[in-house]
């Protein structure tokens, strides 16, 4: 049975965790709050861009872009949003399994990868799969230039390097306790239903021509998706974080309790067993003087 | 008759709402929309997009971005920009210094050519902001 003071130890020794645990759900919510905001504010852009391509898929007739035309052969390319550190939970884990079965499904086990996160780069290895071009460190208030070369990465293994599809990975920030792995083909741009999308005759008028506008607004379709999908996976990532450490926080907690009544009960029987002898040396004691 | 617009950057909606007109820096040069235009699709240069209803009159300023008219709506798409009135002329000039001296030492570069063409157009857009602010 441990000693009183090994109990006591180990008591100390999850009280600092629990310290630990709390800083850390209180710096993770606060950055929650403002990545959620950036997540948000941002989703409109996401929205319209994804829009616009898709309008232009559905009327655009005049050039069709290479984006625009599905193919049959080739390498699939994922783009993977992960965080760069842990201790938030399966966030991770989900989306690197969601987007594995995808790409396994469509692609075989060597398909390509622009990792996004250190998670993705690690697991990527891991699997041997071939990676493209990775970035890791992405700060807080991301901006499109920041991303651009990854983007370019994945763009140009499209555009020269044959592949059939390019594919976006990141978690969804639903809400604090939902965060949804998501797994979208970004290229070449999924059709929309007949009812949906702009109801017109006819095609645009394009400025200064078809090819030069589609030449800009395919690329930066793609960007604008990525860029939303790190803003998606900061929001998850800390407010997974923030769970997570609020749970550890609450295990220490009834650890805590659990260690505290049995050093109580330790100690009680230690006193107990000391005047047990005491009464037993002191009646030994009268017997003998009698 | 009026159309439905919304303006949005990467970080943030501008501008939502419904309009009788608007003006842009297109990429074949400015242009107006009525409701009831026909279907266009363009780039934008750096500068100010006008957004009319009734007799109030908005401007938003974009470093670039695309513009989308559809018979029932227009959007328009831009990594960057903010609401004209947002535009300060001393943080224009200083901007622009810095994008002088950047084209100065590189003159090849495209992304420094671009960023003098933005910070002109900031600047361009910031007197005018200022000389609406007066009347």
């Amino acid at each position: 049975m441990a000693t009183l003071r090994d109990i006591r130890r180990h008591i100390r020794a999850i009280r600092n965790i629990e310290q630990i645990t709390r800083a850390m759900q209180m710096v993770a919510a606060a950055k929650m709050r403002r990545a959620q905001a950036r997540v948000a504010a941002g989703r409109p852009y996401a929205t319209a861009m994804e829009e616009m391509v898709a309008d232009v898929a559905k009327i655009g007739k005049e050039y069709r872009h290479p984006f625009l035309l599905p193919r049959e052969e080739g390498p699939g390319v994922l783009i993977l949003v992960t965080s760069d550190r842990g201790l938030a939970g399966s966030l991770n884990v989900n989306t690197l399994r969601a987007a594995h079965s995808y790409m396994l499904r469509n692609f075989g086990p060597r398909y390509q990868v622009v990792a996004l996160g250190r998670k993705g780069l690690e697991f990527s290895r891991r699997v041997q799969l071939q990676i493209l071009h990775h970035r890791v460190g992405i700060s807080d208030q991301v901006g499109p230039e920041e991303l651009r070369p990854s983007v370019e990465a994945a763009v140009s293994a499209f555009l020269e390097g044959g592949a059939r599809e390019v594919v976006l990975a990141f978690p969804r920030f639903r809400n604090l306790l939902s965060q949804v792995p998501t797994v979208k083909v970004l290229v070449p741009v999924p059709p929309r239903g007949e009812a949906e999308g702009p109801h017109t005759e006819g095609d645009y008028i394009y400025e200064p021509d078809a090819r030069a506008v589609l030449e800009r607004l395919m690329p930066a379709y793609v960007e604008s998706e990525v860029l939303h999908a790190v803003r998606e996976l900061q929001a998850s990532f800390y407010s997974a974080q923030m769970v997570a450490m609020r749970n550890a926080s609450s295990a220490a907690g009834d650890v805590i309790r659990e260690l505290s009544l049995t050093a109580n009960k330790v100690r009680q029987a230690g006193i107990t067993r000391e005047l047990m002898e005491i009464i037993g040396g002191a009646e030994a004691l009268q017997a003998a003087r009698r | 008759m009026a159309i439905r617009v919304r303006v949005l950057a990467s970080d943030q909606p501008l501008l939502e709402g419904e309009a009788d007109f608007l003006t842009f820096r297109g990429a074949d040069g400015d242009l107006g929309v009525l409701p009831q235009h026909a279907p266009l699709l363009t780039w934008l240069k750096p500068g100010e997009v006008m957004v009319r209803q009734g007799e109030g009159e908005r401007y938003v300023f974009l470093e670039g971005g695309f513009l989308e008219v559809l018979p029932d709506l227009v959007t328009v798409a831009a990594e960057r920009g903010q609401l004209s009135s947002a535009l300060g002329r001393e943080a224009a000039e200083e901007d622009l210094r810095g994008a002088q001296e950047g084209a100065s030492r590189d003159p090849e570069s495209p992304a420094a050519a671009h960023r003098l063409e933005v910070a002109q157009a900031r600047l361009a857009a910031a007197q005018l902001q200022r000389r609406r602010e007066r009347d």
